[in-house]
């Protein structure tokens, strides 16, 4: 096919007419939705609402091919897509037993016109923590349970050696009953699989992203680059609940403007100390804002998952044993800082 | 009046020592390498594009956040950010305090030092007692903040505890072993505490002296300070000469090695590097060149490079050499506000306000502000003995020349024995007076110290004058013509001024 031929094709898009079929396993497709909460990016798939015969309501994500098709090497186009979308359904699969993640209850095909429409079937939300923001549904309670939800998800992930790598408010999807599951596992990376994104330090938001790798910094160990921006992105989202902003940006907000990765012309380790002093003044702000009860446990861990050198990242008694990633301890203190809250929120209700 | 002590004798360019805070952006902080490449703008394009859709405070906030993580670049997106300012959601004040800070360039937090006078400065040690409480809580909070720990060892010198603060830079220096800040930071300490050797061995073991200019110029310094020959000599010397005069990176490194070459005698190399140093001067190199620039001849100091920040010490020196005293004691309030843990800057401006303008009210509070940091400093204590004969304290004058000075100095040291000669005036005892200085003046020639010699001999007609014996105008007459051969400017203002009270006392007598 030559191009001037591609160029007067009108590509039909097969991914956008499953409105109204029926899918295997008893699942109809009843509604399109414009973006799904976690699907921040999703430019090659098309989202739909599933039912299935019980009633249960489902999120349908349909591959969008239709765009390499259209490339002038679609061969070339595919192949990355494929890849993403084999890597992430295998990986969903893997996943599929995990309490905090959210997970795919089916993947499949359907055939329109002769042409293949592959999709995965996902847990639905009813909304996620940046929404839940704006809506004023935050409370101590409410964000420490969230936390610790999320550290339970992210930690189930990490014993799988799987690094979510885009984890932020709106990838912490909230189900009923305020259960937070950690969604959009298109970004992960699992050790010893090549996955599609490998290739970049950091696969995730850059608004969201580490300081070492704005500042170009690659840590050459596979944990430190890939768990310990996973942790530094749970401290960022327990900032993010307590003040409204994510940390990557508050850090930027107290750097000097000749400082700030867009200017910075040094190494890593130049910057340093100058990030050490913008990470105090986030803190200082941290407890000026926080409205929780816990605010100096909060952010002791905070200065615990967010260091700004990534080999000083963790949980100390967890780098006494070797393990300096480990999550165990931030999801017990997490778990109990949010039943207290939990149990102060319930003795306050009684008193009224 | 005995000989105050002067504290000008070899200047290198020690790095300076300042807070983090107003240190931090300038371009003693910044790197050397070449521009970063710009933060890629797709993913601010996605959301932006995003919000145009749905015009969400959602997207709006991940609009703010992507916007101020790319910096400066990022030119789309300011209307999502002004919804976030006038959003109906009651947003969290951290929020809108970012959207309204990258809608107005608000970034970072440059202190900037305030201008305080000696008495203010005096006053102000209480402050830093609470400004350490608030550093201590601080670093509780974030004990591996190396900056936080640096700005308490600077304190901790300013107040005079310096195994403190040495303790606490060695800190800072554990924390971040490859800053140059504070590398720089830890330099200037150990050259105050007289451990230069200590700072010499801390540069040769970091990798990055080699190839930093502003570490190859402390190392220049302090291989100075110690006497022996710097390992990065040549490196320095070939890297000044690929470098760029328009660099500031490398004006310092002009200067050290325009020192460098001065004490070695080679003055033409030495003309060479100032003339390169002036091109681009630090406050540093600015005073080192002021310093320097009388010695070697042939270099003019453009007036613009007056209006570099805090460049206190170079003002001072600048306004000693018109012989404006007013704006030296000024700018020597300012340099002894710049590095409180000194005794370069209060030895200077105390020895100067006393010599120059007789002032010795002025005296008094800086070495009252300098002995705070240095308690034992023999020239603050000798100075501040003069300030206290000169207003009548003998007794205070006498003490500490008995209790303090005499473990300094020895017996037949010419401060001492001009200290014994001024009590001996101002109690009345006028023979042992003369007897005395006769004798600082005979150890000043013997140390071939023609400045000391000379401020014997003014000191010794300033207590004939004040004293008003019959002798005082013979003494002046005798003296005046050896004194006029000495060019300091402080030395000629005060015999100007004798020479003024001379005259009035002569034109008494006739009157008599």
């Amino acid at each position: 096919m030559n191009q001037e031929n591609v160029k007067g094709a009108q590509m039909h898009n097969p991914a956008h007419d499953l409105l109204g079929l029926s899918l295997e396993g008893g699942w109809k497709v009843v509604e399109p939705i414009e973006r799904y909460q976690g699907q921040t990016g999703g430019a090659f798939s098309v989202g739909y609402v599933v039912v299935n015969e019980q009633g249960k309501r489902a999120y349908l994500k349909a591959m969008d091919y239709s765009r390499a098709f259209q490339s002038a090497d679609p061969a070339r186009a595919l192949e990355p897509l494929v890849n993403a979308f084999n890597f992430e359904r295998d990986l969903l699969m893997e996943c599929r037993h995990m309490s905090r993640v959210v997970t795919a209850l089916t993947d499949g095909v359907i055939r329109l016109d002769g042409l293949p429409v592959q999709y995965l079937i996902l847990e639905l939300a009813d909304s996620d923590a940046r929404r839940q923001m704006f809506l004023q549904q935050f409370d101590d309670a409410w964000s420490l349970r969230a936390l610790h939800q999320v550290a339970v998800g992210l930690d189930q992930l990490h014993k799988k050696m799987i690094a979510h790598q885009d984890l932020k408010p709106s990838n912490v999807l909230i189900f009923e009953q305020k259960q937070s599951k950690v969604g959009d596992l298109g970004r992960s990376i699992k050790d010893g699989r090549l996955s599609p994104h490998e290739g970049l330090n950091f696969p995730g938001a850059l608004a969201y992203s580490p300081p070492e790798y704005l500042y170009r910094n690659r840590p050459e160990d596979w944990m430190v680059r890939r768990f310990g921006s996973d942790i530094y992105l749970l401290g960022s989202l327990l900032h993010f609940f307590y003040t409204g902003v994510a940390l990557t940006p508050a850090l930027g907000n107290q750097l000097d403007p000749n400082h700030k990765w867009d200017k910075w012309n040094g190494t890593f380790a130049e910057i340093l100390p100058f990030l050490y002093a913008a990470f105090t003044n986030v803190r200082e702000e941290f407890l000026k804002n926080c409205h929780s009860e816990d605010c100096e446990e909060l952010d002791r861990l905070l200065s615990y998952l967010c260091d700004p050198d990534p080999y000083k990242r963790g949980h100390p008694g967890n780098k006494a044993i070797n393990v300096p990633y480990g999550l165990d301890r931030f999801v017990s203190r997490f778990d109990f800082l949010a039943t207290r809250a939990e149990m102060r929120l319930s003795i306050a209700a009684k008193k009224k | 009046m005995t000989i105050t002590s002067r504290r000008d004798d070899a200047r290198r360019i020690i790095p300076r020592w300042r807070l983090s805070t107003e240190v931090t952006g300038t371009t003693e902080t910044l790197g050397s390498g070449p521009p970063p490449p710009p933060i890629p703008t797709d993913e601010l394009a996605f959301h932006v594009h995003q919000w145009e859709k749905s015009r969400s405070d959602e997207d709006a906030l991940e609009v703010l956040f992507g916007s101020i993580v790319v910096g400066d670049t990022a030119t789309i997106g300011n209307d999502a950010i002004k919804q976030l300012i006038e959003t109906k959601h009651r947003l969290q004040p951290m929020v809108k305090a970012a959207a309204i800070g990258k809608l107005m360039g608000i970034q970072g937090d440059r202190h900037v030092m305030p201008e305080l006078n000696l008495d203010e400065q005096i006053a102000e040690t209480q402050e830093k007692v609470r400004h350490i409480a608030a550093l201590k809580a601080r670093l509780r909070m974030a004990p591996r903040n190396p900056l936080s720990w640096a700005d308490y060892a600077r304190l901790a010198a300013s107040l005079g505890a310096k195994n403190k603060a040495e303790h606490l830079i060695r800190v800072a220096k554990a924390l971040a072993p490859e800053s140059r800040y504070i590398a720089r930071c830890a330099v200037r300490l150990l050259v105050h505490t007289e451990k230069a050797a200590e700072a010499k061995h801390l540069l040769e073991n970091m990798d990055r002296t080699k190839f930093d200019p502003w570490l190859l110029a402390a190392d220049l310094a302090v291989s100075s300070v110690v006497g022996k020959p710097s390992r990065y000599f040549k490196t320095a010397r070939e890297m000044a000469e690929r470098a760029s005069k328009e660099n500031p990176n490398f004006s310092e490194l002009f200067g050290a090695l325009s020192t460098h070459f001065y004490e070695e005698g080679a003055t033409k190399l030495a003309r060479r590097y100032l003339h390169r140093t002036l091109v681009k001067p630090t406050d540093n190199s600015l005073a080192q060149a002021e310093w320097l620039a009388p010695r070697i001849g042939g270099i003019v100091i453009p007036d613009a490079s007056y209006t570099i920040p805090a460049s206190f010490e170079a003002k001072a020196r600048h306004f000693r050499k018109l012989q404006d005293w007013e704006n030296f004691i000024k700018e020597s309030e300012g340099w002894c506000n710049d590095e409180p843990f000194s005794t370069r800057a209060p030895g200077n401006a105390s020895y100067i306000s006393a010599v120059a303008t007789g002032n010795m009210a002025v005296c008094q509070k800086f070495c009252e502000l300098g002995l705070i940091a240095n308690p034992s400093d023999g020239t603050l204590l000798n100075n501040l003995a003069v300030a206290y004969a000169q207003r009548g304290q003998i007794d205070k004058a006498r003490n500490l020349l008995e209790k303090r000075l005499k473990r300094i100095y020895k017996p037949d040291d010419v401060h001492i024995l001009g200290l014994e000669a001024l009590t001996a005036y101002r109690s009345g005892d006028i023979e042992n007076g003369r007897k005395f200085y006769l004798k600082a003046f005979e150890a000043a020639v013997e140390k071939k110290d023609m400045v000391l010699a000379a401020l014997a001999l003014l000191h010794q007609v300033q207590e004939e004058l004040v004293a008003s014996t019959m002798e005082a105008l013979e003494y002046f007459e005798a003296f005046e013509p050896v004194v006029k051969k000495i060019r300091e400017p402080e030395v000629q203002s005060m015999l100007e001024r004798l020479r003024t009270q001379a005259q009035f006392l002569s034109q008494l007598r006739r009157h008599m």
